[in-house]
């Protein structure tokens, strides 16, 4: 037997709004992000819309050096119970507070692909 | 059968060779512990090697001009757990009677890198996404001072401990002594952790036990391994709390248990500082101190050379540097030479029962991928 390939999208445009696409299913019944990239057998995939908000658990701001400008990275947790982590953009003075919500906002990984990033709501959009 | 025990160790240098290859280092260390056992090459029936960033078969690489005659080379690499754990598969196979003698090393030649973090999974989810390994205890330190179980100064505290500690430590070539206000005004890496608080990151060395069943004379007494545990990360895709180092706490619930011991019968340990806080987090997991008493504990003098349980007498991987493949057998080698009273300056006075502990590699869903804890006495 040989595992079927998924080629699932992890993330999805609602209007103005983006949320992450995360997965369960009889095998692995917690809902996981990123989502599942294969199944076994004829296993059935939920899929599972979360955020567009969620609540920064954690993040840091790494600093590579040799003239490369740092960049944050974040831990967030979304309802139902899952965490996903992500770049982290936006303003970063004042240093984000941990336990902050944050949303889901476009962004591209380094060779131009389209993902996500986390974006701290302020004010009185929190 | 006999009880397999470590009767000889050897180590090279830590610090930056880039004119020496990790095999030179491996083969420098075995020939050293065989001395020390008083064992001849040719006696050695199977050979364990921990390597974590060199090429394939790192272990016939650094052996074939020691002319082995065509032993058994086990490869293993458990990222910065791979020594460890082939010290725990040779220990399996000599309980099993499989061999009587054999050595187990570790190696790794950062030099050759370049420098920079150690090189992560590139098809990883997380790894594409910029993470790396400081990130992670970074992110892991700065929840926990946001719980309060932790400071700023703590932090930097352990930095100036072990590199104290490595000061008395010959190997540790690249230790240099510091103080709290200089961890802290050292360049950010990953906040909140400095450049001070991150084991240096290009180091090469390598270490090497022989292990027998045989009853052998060496230079020093034979050590007793009285708990040896390797363990794997949990998946764990949901909201887990990233300041409790859980397999850890795992391992070492195992290791005690094998050795039946407990964690106030230690009495030296090593574990893995590749960064300050991981120190922390290890106190609580390895059961010297109640969750959000690790600051209290290291400001007690406790952990200290002189304290109730020294940690990273050696001055760890703070002080010394961490070419993966060699840490877990390094650590080894510091407390077989603190239980037989070898370690001069650093000695911890009394010391009976040792501890190591060692984790391994950074992987999307997982705490750790890897932590392995061996329990020794003489």
């Amino acid at each position: 037997m040989r595992p079927h390939t998924r080629t699932p999208k992890h993330f999805e445009v609602r209007g103005s709004e983006m949320v992450l696409i995360a997965t369960r299913s009889s095998s692995q019944p917690t809902l996981r992000f990123p989502p599942a990239e294969f199944v076994h057998g004829d296993e059935e995939v939920e899929e599972v819309a979360i955020g567009p908000r969620g609540v920064l658990y954690t993040y840091t701001v790494v600093h590579p050096g040799k003239g490369v400008e740092p960049y944050a990275l974040a831990m967030v947790d979304f309802e139902p119970g899952v965490r996903a982590f992500g770049r982290l953009c936006g303003p970063l003075q004042p240093a984000p507070a941990i336990d902050s919500t944050v949303r889901v906002v476009p962004f591209a990984l380094a060779d131009g692909t389209p993902d996500y990033a986390f974006e701290v709501v302020q004010g009185d959009q929190a | 059968m006999n009880e397999p025990k470590i009767i000889g160790v050897g180590i090279t240098d830590f610090g930056r060779f880039p004119e020496l290859t990790e095999e030179a280092l491996a083969q420098s260390a075995i020939l050293e512990a065989l001395s020390d056992a008083g064992v001849q090459m040719a006696e050695v029936q199977a050979f364990y090697c921990g390597n974590a960033i060199g090429a394939s078969l790192p272990g016939q690489r650094a052996l074939r001009e020691l002319h082995t005659g065509g032993q058994a080379v086990y490869n293993i690499d458990n990222a910065c757990s791979s020594g460890a754990t082939a010290l725990n598969a040779a220990l399996s196979a000599l309980k099993a009677g499989q061999h009587d003698t054999v050595v187990v090393f570790g190696m790794d030649h950062l030099s050759s890198l370049g420098g920079g973090p150690l090189p992560l999974g590139k098809r990883d989810w997380n790894n594409r996404r910029g993470m790396i390994m400081p990130a992670l205890y970074a992110m892991r330190a700065q929840r926990y001072l946001h719980e309060g179980g932790i400071t700023l100064e703590a932090l930097a505290d352990i930095a100036v401990k072990n590199r104290r500690h490595g000061m008395l430590n010959p190997v540790a070539t690249f230790c240099k002594p510091t103080t709290r206000e200089e961890v802290l005004a050292s360049r950010p890496v990953a906040e909140p952790l400095t450049l001070l608080q991150c084991c240096p990151a290009v180091v090469d060395g390598a270490a090497a036990v022989v292990l027998s069943t045989m009853p052998r004379s060496g230079r020093a007494a034979p050590v007793r391994v009285r708990g040896s545990v390797v363990q794997s990360g949990l998946f764990e895709p949901g909201i887990m709390d990233m300041t409790e180092a859980e397999i850890t706490a795992r391992s070492a619930r195992i290791a005690y248990e094998q050795a039946g011991l407990g964690p106030e019968d230690v009495d030296v340990i090593e574990l893995h500082d590749a960064f300050t806080i991981s120190e922390l987090l290890y106190y609580e997991a390895l059961g010297l101190c109640e969750r959000g008493g690790a600051p209290r504990l290291l400001a007690s003098g406790a952990t200290t050379l002189g304290g109730r349980v020294p940690v990273n007498p050696s001055g760890g991987l703070i002080a010394k540097g961490h070419p993966p493949g060699a840490t877990g057998v390094a650590q080894i080698v510091e407390l077989c030479e603190q239980l037989q009273g070898r370690c001069g300056k650093r000695q911890v006075v009394g010391a009976r029962i040792g501890l190591s502990q060692v984790t391994g590699g950074g992987i999307w869903g997982v705490d750790h991928a890897a932590c392995s804890i061996h329990i020794l006495s003489l």
